[in-house]
C-alpha cells in the first residue's frame, strides 16, 4: 500500500524566557567559599580561586542573552505504513546561544535514529537537526513535543520551550496475498476473475463445434484441421465478486505489534488491497464496540476508506469502559451483505461472539470463512493452577473450532507472516456448494 | 556509555583537583574535607543528585582553601590557579552528568570552540593575575585599603546589575 506523501510542521518565533541554571549558583558558591576562606585565614592568594568563577559570573550578563529563537519543524511524510521511515527536521536559529539541545517525545513503538546536525558548531547561523523515525505500530500518533533547551551566558542561563510537530497517520502493513483468489462461480459481471461460465474474457476455456453466428476469428484452425470440421475457441467469462470483511475487535490479545488486533487490521488491509486491485467490491464491518460498517464498493478511494475505517477499530477508553458488545451483527443492514458475497470473518476466537456471528451469517445464507489471528497464549500466574487454566483455555478454543467445523466453516489460522493466497484458495474450495454457486 | 563517560569525567576531575590541593603534605583537616568531598562526588556520579554535586563542589573548594591555609608549606600559586581551572572544568561535567534527558537529548547547534573556551581562559588568566599580585610584597596603606574596597564594591555592583532580571 502506498500512502499519499505530505508534510506537517510549522515555523515559530519563540520569545525566550531565561532562568538561572545550577551552574550560576555553583560559581557563586565556589567564589563565596574562596573569598570567605581568604578573609578568614588572611591568605590573599586564595582570592585567585575566587577570581575565576567571579569573572564567569560577571561575564554572563542577562542583557546579552538572546531574546528570541526562530524554530521550524518538519515531519515528512505525515502518512506512512508501518516500518516506513519518516524524517523529522528541526531547524533552529538562535544568534548568541551557547548550545541548543532537543529532546523528541516519540510516539509509542517508534524507533528513532539521530542523523546529526548540519551545523553543529555554528551558533550564529541556522542549524538543522534530522531524526529518522520508524513507527512500528499502526494508528494515529502524535509526534512530539520536541522539548528545546537553549543555553546562553556561559551556560549560566537556560530557556526551555516545547514545540508541537503534528500527527502522523501510520497505516497497517498489508497482509501478503500473491493474487486475488475467488470462488469458481461468481455473480457480478464486469470483473477480472475468470468464471466457470463461458464469456468474452481472455482466459482460454475450451473448444466446441462451430455454430452459425460464431465469429470467424474464434475458429481454432488446428483443432478444425485435426477433426475435419470447424471448431471455435471458448473463453471464460470474467466476473467480479463482493468481499465483505467482518472484523472482530472485541479484544486485543497478545504482545503489541503482533497482537490479535494488529493482525486483524493487517489481514483486512491486505485482503481489501488485493481484491480492490482486481476491481472487486469490498465492504467492511467491525463489531466489538459500536457496530460500524462500510458498504461494498470498488475503486482506489474505497481502499482509502477501508484503511481509514480500520484505523478506528482500536477501542478508545470510553468504548473499553463500556465493556461488552453494544450492538450485534443482527443490526447490520441487509444491503451491507449482497447476495453471494464472500464473507471473511477475522477474529482471535477468544469467546463465543464469533460463533454467534457465524450462526447469524449462516442464517442469512452466507457461509463465512474464519481467519484466526491469535498467535499467543495467556500468561499463567502460578505453575500448578496456571497449567490447569491454560489447558481449559486451549480446550475452549478447540471447542470453538470444532463447532465451526461442524457448521462447515473453514478456519484459517494466520500468524501475520505467511501468504494468505493458498490457504484462501483451499478454504474457498471447502465452502458449501450453495455459497460457491 | 554516555552516562558512564560523564560520571568518570566528574570523578577524575574532582580527584585531580584534590590531588593538586593536598600536595605535598596534607594536614588532617584538609584530608577530612578531601575525603568527604570524594565521597560526595562519588555519590553525585552514581545517583546524579544535583544536591550531592553541589555539596561535592563546595567541599572540594573548601579542601583547597584548607590546604592553602592550614598546611605549613602551603600551596604554591600555580597550584591554586590549576585548582581554579579544574573547578571550572568540573562545572560542565557535573551539568552533563546530571542532565535529566540522558542520551535522548541531542545537540542541535552549539557555539564554536573559540567562543566556548575564551571566557574560561580569561577567567583562569584572571586567577593567575590575582595570584601574581598577591605574591608581591606590598606595604599596607590607607590608599591601598580604600582602593581594594572600591574595587570590591564595583565588582559587586557589576555582578548584581548583570544578573538583574
Amino acid at each position: 500500500m502506498t500512502a499519499a506523501a505530505g508534510t506537517t510542521g510549522s515555523t515559530r518565533d519563540v520569545e525566550l524566557v531565561f532562568a538561572a541554571t545550577p551552574r550560576l549558583r555553583r560559581l557563586a558558591l565556589v567564589a563565596g567559599v574562596a573569598v570567605v576562606g581568604a578573609v578568614a585565614t588572611a591568605h590573599g592568594e586564595l582570592l585567585a580561586l575566587a577570581a575565576a568563577p567571579l569573572v564567569l559570573v560577571a561575564a554572563a550578563s542577562r542583557s546579552r542573552l538572546p531574546a528570541s529563537a526562530t524554530v521550524t519543524t518538519r515531519l515528512s511524510p505525515d502518512r506512512c505504513v508501518e516500518e516506513d521511515e519518516l524524517v523529522l527536521e528541526v531547524e533552529v536559529r538562535v544568534p548568541g546561544a551557547d548550545r541548543v539541545d532537543a529532546d523528541v517525545a516519540l510516539p509509542p513503538y517508534t524507533v528513532s535514529t539521530f542523523e546529526g546536525s548540519d551545523a553543529p558548531a555554528a551558533a550564529l547561523g541556522t542549524a538543522t537537526a534530522r531524526w529518522l523515525l520508524r513507527p512500528g505500530r499502526w494508528g494515529r500518533h502524535r509526534v512530539g513535543p520536541v522539548r528545546m533547551r537553549v543555553l546562553a551566558g556561559a551556560g549560566c542561563y537556560e530557556a526551555r520551550f516545547p514545540l508541537d510537530v503534528g500527527e502522523v497517520v501510520v497505516y497497517p502493513a498489508a497482509a501478503a496475498l500473491a493474487r486475488a483468489v475467488a470462488p469458481a462461480e461468481l455473480a457480478a459481471p464486469l470483473g477480472e476473475h475468470p468464471s466457470r461460465a463461458a464469456g468474452s474474457g481472455v482466459e482460454f476455456a475450451g473448444v466446441r463445434p462451430y455454430t452459425p453466428g460464431d465469429r470467424r476469428r474464434d475458429v481454432d484452425w488446428r483443432t478444425s484441421a485435426r477433426h475435419g470440421e470447424l471448431f471455435v475457441r471458448q473463453y471464460a467469462a470474467e466476473r467480479a465478486f463482493d468481499v465483505v470483511l467482518v472484523l472482530d475487535t472485541t479484544t486485543d490479545a497478545g504482545p503489541p505489534g503482533t497482537s490479535s488486533l494488529d493482525l486483524t487490521v493487517r489481514a483486512a488491509t491486505g485482503l481489501a488491497q488485493t481484491y480492490l486491485r482486481t476491481h472487486d467490491r469490498v465492504g467492511l464491518v467491525t463489531f466489538g464496540g459500536p457496530l460500524r460498517w462500510l458498504p461494498p464498493a470498488t475503486g482506489p478511494y474505497q481502499l482509502f476508506r477501508v484503511c481509514e475505517a480500520v484505523m478506528s477499530v482500536r477501542p478508545d477508553e470510553e468504548e473499553r469502559a463500556a465493556g461488552s458488545v453494544r450492538y450485534g451483527l443482527d443490526n447490520l443492514p441487509r444491503r451491507m451483505l449482497p447476495a453471494r458475497a464472500f464473507v471473511c470473518l477475522v477474529t482471535p476466537l477468544l469467546d463465543d461472539r464469533p460463533l454467534g456471528a457465524v450462526r447469524l451469517l449462516r442464517d442469512r445464507g452466507f457461509s463465512p470463512l474464519v481467519v484466526d489471528v491469535l498467535t499467543s497464549e495467556p500468561a499463567v500466574r502460578s505453575r500448578a493452577a496456571g497449567d490447569l487454566e491454560l489447558r481449559a483455555w486451549r480446550l475452549h478454543r478447540k471447542a470453538l473450532s470444532w463447532e465451526l467445523a461442524t457448521l462447515g466453516v473453514p478456519v484459517l489460522p494466520w500468524d501475520g507472516e505467511g501468504d494468505l493466497t493458498g490457504a484462501l484458495l483451499h478454504a474457498m474450495r471447502a465452502l458449501r456448494p450453495e455459497v460457491r454457486a | 556509555v554516555w552516562s558512564l563517560r560523564w560520571r568518570a569525567v566528574v570523578v577524575l576531575t574532582t580527584g585531580a583537583c584534590l590531588a593538586v590541593a593536598v600536595l605535598p603534605e596534607p594536614t588532617r583537616a584538609t584530608l577530612s574535607a578531601a575525603a568527604v568531598a570524594w565521597f560526595a562526588v562519588g555519590l553525585a556520579a552514581v545517583t546524579r543528585w544535583r544536591m550531592a554535586g553541589t555539596v561535592a563542589l563546595g567541599l572540594t573548594t573548601l579542601a583547597v582553601v584548607l590546604a592553602t591555609a592550614l598546611d605549613e608549606s602551603g600551596l604554591r600559586p600555580v597550584q591554586v590557579v590549576v585548582a581554579a581551572g579544574l573547578l571550572l572544568l568540573l562545572l560542565p561535567a557535573l551539568d552533563r552528568c546530571e542532565a535529566p534527558g540522558g542520551p535522548a537529548v541531542r545537540t542541535v547547534t552549539r557555539a564554536g570552540w573559540r567562543q566556548r573556551w575564551s571566557l574560561p581562559a580569561v577567567a583562569v588568566g584572571a586567577a593567575g593575575l590575582v595570584t601574581v599580585t598577591s605574591a608581591q610584597d606590598v606595604v599596607p596603606s590607607v590608599e591601598l585599603a580604600l582602593a581594594g574596597l572600591a574595587a570590591s564594591v564595583a565588582a559587586l555592583a557589576v555582578a548584581t546589575r548583570a544578573h538583574r532580571g
